[in-house]
């Protein structure tokens, strides 16, 4: 399998059947999935139904699912999934086909909508990636400072780092966190991701 | 054979289960004799780790009386089975009788969601007490998790010892997340400071919510004030240290601080005035632009070595070269704290007055050097995660290695430099080696 996301891994140990990276695998796709069922106007439990029948479907699915890049971005694989699986709900529920479903399927009423919180996901990848790849020191001094916008000399007291040292540790972070949205962007160019 | 509720082992009845995992299933249960409530964990004696689990647990059972560690009271066999009573942990329910939900830190967590800072020092402080009471004691716990945490009698304890050893050099178990990265990927066996990993781990989950694989992110809606002190204190453990949170220095507290401080920098900045070359010789130099040719240099002579050395006396270099960087850390810093730390004497004082420009010189100078280290420091955080490690420790490395590389193969013209002192030299005998290293290469085997 060849997922391009930045998620590759996780998806490949998905699919050997890990039991934690179904788990992260969850914590990770299951808001979005929650996300589109509230598109659709579900309540509380219906988008849990749904997110269930997604990872089900997933589940059954993965084994013989091999991804090709050139036919699909995993997000839209996983968009249309989610979609298929909505409407499947509404029908068994017998509910009304007016809105939100259009009479055309091909067409994904909420594409645009469902993209922005993809987004979000792809910008903790990103951060993920960005965790990993610097030593924990660094990430906090970025991510307390330089995200969350907290005062410099708390952090650089709670850290025991001088000014400079926190000022060097955010841009190097924000260079490194430039280069992985880069590299997602060139990926998937209608993500244009922004630090 | 299964055993369910309701069922009698020997003189203990089972009240209730409590959990089950890989290794068997823990139950609440009574002792029909004195009424006493007991965990009782059962194993199958045909799982593949009940051995282990019981030579473990007759090694804990000879230690754990009066030693403040969760006791373990009777182990026993019952058909294909063995079981051992353990203290139970207290009951989350407010009646017990009624209701049984061991108190653990991961149903607190369930219960509470984030634990408060405060409570969360007190418990990392108990648990770090009968840890140290178990390393001391030659074990190890090898699987705390906040699960694993239980409170008995209102204090924390590390629970479920399923996994304790004794034996030196142990195996990898444990559960993923909590694991030190150096033990998981096996570089190491299992050392105490990965208990203290993973209770650094159970530490950021129980303060922040989120799963340890998300360590060090932090919640923005937490205050930085009240988590202080646990974040330092997962954050040292994390770091694999496994020594206590050492004493903070509120430097600045008031201005009377504030100006005692600021004299005391300056007494010492002119008290190193007279000891300035001696800073200069022994400060290291910042030549971070060869750090390429290092690492090409640190490559070649790898290859050096294993080319010199038989194929089956060959020694992993990794960990020579990680010892190698430890012990020239420790010499850094020992000789920046001579450096910087000499007390200030009469003398220096003296000269500073009689020669206040050259102290002034001197003050500006002691300034630039610690800027200078900071760049360095700064340098080596940046590949502290390098495979080819920090740049000032393999340079100094390398430039001993070339030294003791020459005594096996002379570099043509370069026999009598002294490599450690001479970085020009030294840049020369990496290009040279590098080249040497692609003659030999290039050459057909056995030729």
């Amino acid at each position: 399998m060849n997922y391009p996301t930045t998620h590759k891994s996780l998806l490949e140990r998905v699919q050997n059947g890990e039991e934690i990276a179904w788990r992260e695998f969850y914590d990770r796709y299951a808001p979005v999935i929650r996300f589109v069922g509230s598109l659709y106007h579900f309540n509380e439990f219906e988008c849990e139904d749904l997110v269930q029948n997604v990872m089900l479907k997933f589940f059954d699915s993965q084994k013989k699912f091999v991804y090709r890049e050139k036919l699909a971005k995993f997000r839209t694989w996983f968009a249309t999934v989610i979609r298929s699986q909505a409407v499947d709900y509404i029908r068994a529920a017998g509910r009304g086909m007016e809105n939100p479903l259009s009479e055309d399927d091909s067409q994904d009423p909420f594409a645009e909508d469902f993209l922005q919180e993809w987004r979000k996901v792809m910008l903790e990848d990103a951060m993920d990636e960005l965790r990993v790849r610097v030593d924990p020191v660094t990430f906090q001094a970025f991510e307390l400072y330089g995200m969350q916008n907290r005062p410099a000399a708390e952090v650089a007291g709670l850290l025991h780092l001088r000014r400079d040292q926190l000022y060097v540790a955010k841009s190097r972070c924000l260079k490194i966190l430039r280069e992985i949205i880069a590299r997602l962007n060139r990926f998937d160019g209608e993500l244009n991701l922004e630090v | 054979m299964k055993y369910k509720a309701g069922d009698q082992i020997e003189s203990f009845r089972l009240i209730r289960e409590c959990g089950s995992g890989t290794y068997g299933t823990v139950f609440l249960a009574e002792s029909l004799v004195t009424g006493q409530r007991f965990a009782l964990k059962i194993i199958p004696e045909n799982n593949r780790f009940s051995q282990r689990e019981l030579r473990g647990i007759v090694q804990y059972m000879q230690i754990c009386p009066r030693s403040g560690l969760m006791q373990v009271y009777y182990a026993g066999q019952c058909g294909d089975s063995f079981y051992y009573a353990m203290d139970a942990a207290d009951s989350l329910e407010p009646d017990p009788a009624a209701d049984y939900l061991p108190d653990t830190l991961e149903n607190r967590m369930k219960r509470e969601g984030r634990i408060a800072p405060s409570k969360l020092l007190e418990i990392a402080k108990q648990t770090e007490d009968k840890l140290r009471i178990l390393h001391q004691k030659g074990f190890l716990h090898r699987d705390i998790k906040p699960g694993n945490i239980l409170f008995i009698n209102g204090e924390a304890v590390p629970g479920d010892i399923g996994l304790v050893t004794g034996a030196p050099g142990s195996t990898l178990a444990g559960t993923p997340g909590f694991l030190a990265p150096e033990a998981a990927a096996g570089v190491r066996p299992f050392a105490p400071q990965d208990d203290f990993y993973a209770l650094g781990k159970t530490l950021y989950c129980a303060l922040t919510g989120y799963p340890p694989d998300k360590y060090p992110a932090f919640p923005p809606e937490l205050s930085l004030t009240d988590c202080k002190d646990v974040i330092a204190l997962y954050n040292l453990w994390c770091a694999g240290e496994c020594g206590p949170l050492p004493e903070r220095k509120h430097r600045g507290k008031n201005v009377l601080a504030g100006i005692a401080f600021t004299a005391a920098a300056l007494l010492i900045a002119v008290g190193l005035f007279s000891f300035h070359r001696h800073i200069r010789k022994s400060a290291p130099v910042p030549v971070r632009k060869d750090f390429c040719s290092v690492r090409d240099a640190l490559q070649s002579a790898e290859k050096r070595i294993a080319a010199h050395v038989p194929p089956a006396g060959f020694v992993k270099l990794r960990p020579i070269l990680e010892k190698e960087r430890d012990r020239l850390r420790k010499l850094r810093n020992q000789r920046g704290r001579e450096a910087y730390l000499r007390p200030v004497s009469q003398e220096d004082l003296e000269r500073a007055a009689r020669d206040p420009e050259s102290a002034a010189h001197s003050a500006e100078r002691y300034v630039r050097m610690k800027r200078q280290d900071a760049e360095v420091a700064a340098f080596d955080r940046e590949h502290e995660n390098d495979p080819v490690i920090s740049y000032f420790q393999t340079a100094d490395w390398i430039a001993g290695e070339l030294n003791r590389l020459r005594a096996l193969a002379p570099i043509p013209g370069l026999e009598q430099t002294d490599f450690s002192a001479d970085r020009r030299k030294f840049r020369e005998a990496c290009e040279r080696l590098a080249r040497l290293e692609r003659q030999i290469m290039q050459k057909p085997p056995g030729d």
